[in-house]
């Protein structure tokens, strides 16, 4: 291999896909715009009036049906400040017809029972489908759960036994680890970045079918130049395409999450320590450079650019076949082989950064497997730069 | 010069090249003639080391294909029928580029580049990309790239395949201009006005095999008959 002969190829690469407008539309510009766009839609739908709501901090509109048989309930709801009721006919029609997302029904008789410390039964009602009308249910029944706990207060005072006794212990809930922005980040994030880094695959088929299909492979051939050293040319134009595709859309990615939090939480402190992304930068070379070499390998052999396409399929649905498949393993109770498995370790190793955790044993190790496996498919590659079938299909 | 020995290549079941045999020497354009699908795109492949023959061997200045392909590239420039260009390029920076895959120097390259641009009139459309060039504009861009790393054998597929008169004409001075310096050229055409006008020898393939080969002159006379005729009486005779 020689390395003046890489250089020449790998710059023309370069210039050449820079000059592409569709390249720079489809893999450096469109992926991070889609993604601010996703949280700027997620913004507008966070509005401190929606957000308020679940916070508590503001009106959360609760239709009630057979609000005069509960008085005291509603009265208890009105006091909490955060539940604006709604005294409706037909508790389920008003939720159809969106006057609130949740909804409570009090049975006739309801105040005349609790009164007489019988037991009566409520009901919570929010449309199937919609999440965050579940959310505010839930923060409903908890409301009347306190409302229950008042009732079963007094009815204890009521002859002289000590509320305190039926609470003999306290629980405190107290999340620990990187915070809830953190951890939605490690969930989501590494699979984002295989997507993104597997999308440069169509830069990989323009450098090997799209030579084909232009008649410029030949003659490149023809040249007295090592196909090693064509193949990694070429290679590292590939590479570079994946790494600042996931640059790109992990910056805007940070960006989104940056001012999500600043709507959503009135601070906008950024989620991750500076050595963590350092790290995920990193990373994303250790990803990039398996599949690149993969992706030309396996571009090359297809006759026509419109053939190789088909390629961009199987990578982006692996990609989220590769998530939902190691959803099931968090910190601590992934094994030890799985950061033996290129990509799959550089997914974890994210997954392990994003959540503030760096062991130097599984940098190493994916770092290692995911060169050789690079080494490894740049041979094939560079092998099937020598196969006539493969480069005169017709 | 170029020493092509009973040359065979098979594609599975088929024989695209059967012992080919020929001999093209320096100063002199060689024309390989045939029908479409006569093998002889396959024979240039071969020469030009892009495909290895099954049998029999290719001696470039001395130098096998088979053994020393790497030697052989340094000394050939190819122009293919179908050839291609990098549309998104500048005619300059698709010249210089193969220019440097060569192993040219900057300065040359630039050197070679401004006179094959100029002889090819191109001086002024350099800075272009050749995605907005038309054909002929292209074929001349393609030739340039051939010829920048100034090679001593040129193999020439249809170079003029598709061309109007103008840039037809074009091409046919460019490889006179490059016989004179002494060159050696294999040329195919289907253009028999054409390689009359150019070729020195001939050599005619039908289904692989070659079925005639000599002067212009020398199979005119044999035949009694216009070359073209000529032509066709032979390929004719072999359907």
């Amino acid at each position: 291999m020689n390395m003046r002969d890489v250089w020449v190829i790998f710059k023309k690469e370069m210039t050449d896909n820079l000059r592409d407008r569709w390249y720079m539309f489809y893999t450096l510009a469109l992926p991070p715009l889609m993604v601010l766009l996703v949280f700027a839609a997620t913004a507008l739908e966070n509005t401190p009036h929606h957000t308020d709501a679940v916070a508590g901090e503001g009106s959360i509109p609760v239709v009630v049906e057979g609000a005069s048989e509960g008085t005291s309930l509603v009265a208890f709801l009105k006091q909490q400040q955060v539940f604006t009721v709604i005294a409706v006919e037909d508790g389920e029609e008003a939720l159809l017809r969106r006057l609130a997302q949740v909804g409570l029904t009090i049975p006739a008789g309801f105040e005349a029972i609790v009164k007489e410390e019988g037991t009566s039964s409520l009901i919570v009602r929010y449309i199937v489908a919609d999440q965050k009308g579940a959310l505010l249910g839930e923060r409903l029944a908890s409301a009347i759960g306190d409302y229950a706990e008042t009732i079963v207060f007094g009815r204890l005072a009521g002859r002289g036994i000590d509320p305190a006794l039926l609470r003999p212990v306290v629980i405190e809930i107290e999340p620990t680890g990187p915070s809830d922005v953190t951890a939605s980040l490690a969930n989501i994030l590494p699979m984002l970045l295989v997507v993104w880094g597997a999308g440069a695959v169509h830069v990989a088929v323009d450098l090997t079918a799209g030579e084909k299909e232009r008649g410029t492979l030949e003659l490149l051939l023809t040249a007295p130049v090592a196909r090693l050293s064509l193949v990694v040319g070429k290679y590292l134009a590939v590479v570079c395409a994946s790494v600042f595709s996931q640059w790109l859309s992990l910056i805007a990615f940070l960006v989104g999450v940056v001012l999500q939090t600043h709507f959503m939480y009135g601070s906008a402190n950024f989620p991750l320590p500076l050595v963590n992304l350092l790290g995920i930068l990193a990373g994303t070379l250790f990803m990039a450079t398996p599949l690149a070499a993969l992706q030309i390998a396996l571009s090359l052999p297809r006759r026509s650019v419109r053939e190789a396409q088909a390629l961009q399929a199987p990578f982006g649905i692996g990609a989220i076949l590769l998530w939902m498949l190691l959803q099931n393993y968090t910190l601590g109770n992934t094994p030890a082989y799985m950061f033996f498995i290129p990509v799959v370790n550089n997914l974890l190793l994210n997954k392990e950064l994003l959540m503030g955790v760096l062991t130097p044993v599984h940098i190493l190790t994916t770092f290692l497997t995911c060169a050789l496996a690079a080494a490894l498919a740049l041979r094939f590659a560079a092998r099937r730069f020598s196969e006539e079938p493969v480069l005169f299909r017709q | 010069m170029i020493v092509v020995n009973t040359l065979t290549k098979r594609f599975g079941a088929r024989t695209a090249v059967n012992s080919v045999s020929f001999q093209a020497w320096p100063g002199e354009v060689f024309g390989l003639l045939g029908e479409n699908g006569a093998g002889k795109t396959t024979t240039l492949r071969m020469i030009a080391t892009v495909l290895s023959p099954d049998e029999g061997d290719v001696y470039v200045n001395g130098r096998s294909v088979r053994r020393e392909g790497d030697l052989v590239r340094h000394q050939l420039g190819l122009l293919t029928a179908d050839a291609g260009l990098y549309a998104r390029l500048s005619a300059r920076e698709n010249v210089e580029y193969f220019g440097q895959l060569w192993g040219l120097d900057k300065k040359t390259i630039r050197k070679r580049t401004e006179e094959i641009f100029v002889l090819l009139e191109l001086e002024n459309v350099g800075e272009h990309p050749v995605g907005t060039f038309s054909k002929g504009m292209k074929q001349k861009v393609c030739l340039a790239r051939t010829f920048v790393h100034n090679p001593a054998v040129l193999l020439l597929d249809e170079p003029s395949n598709g061309l109007d008169v103008s840039s037809s004409n074009a091409v046919g001075d460019f490889i006179l201009r490059e016989k004179a310096a002494g060159k050696t050229i294999v040329f195919s055409s289907h253009n028999m006005g054409e390689v009359e006008k150019l070729c020195d020898k001939v050599a005619i393939i039908h289904h692989g095999e070659l079925i005639a080969q000599g002067s212009i002159e020398g199979l005119k006379v044999d035949y009694s008959a216009r070359f073209e005729d000529a032509f066709l009486r032979l390929v004719g005779a072999r359907k």
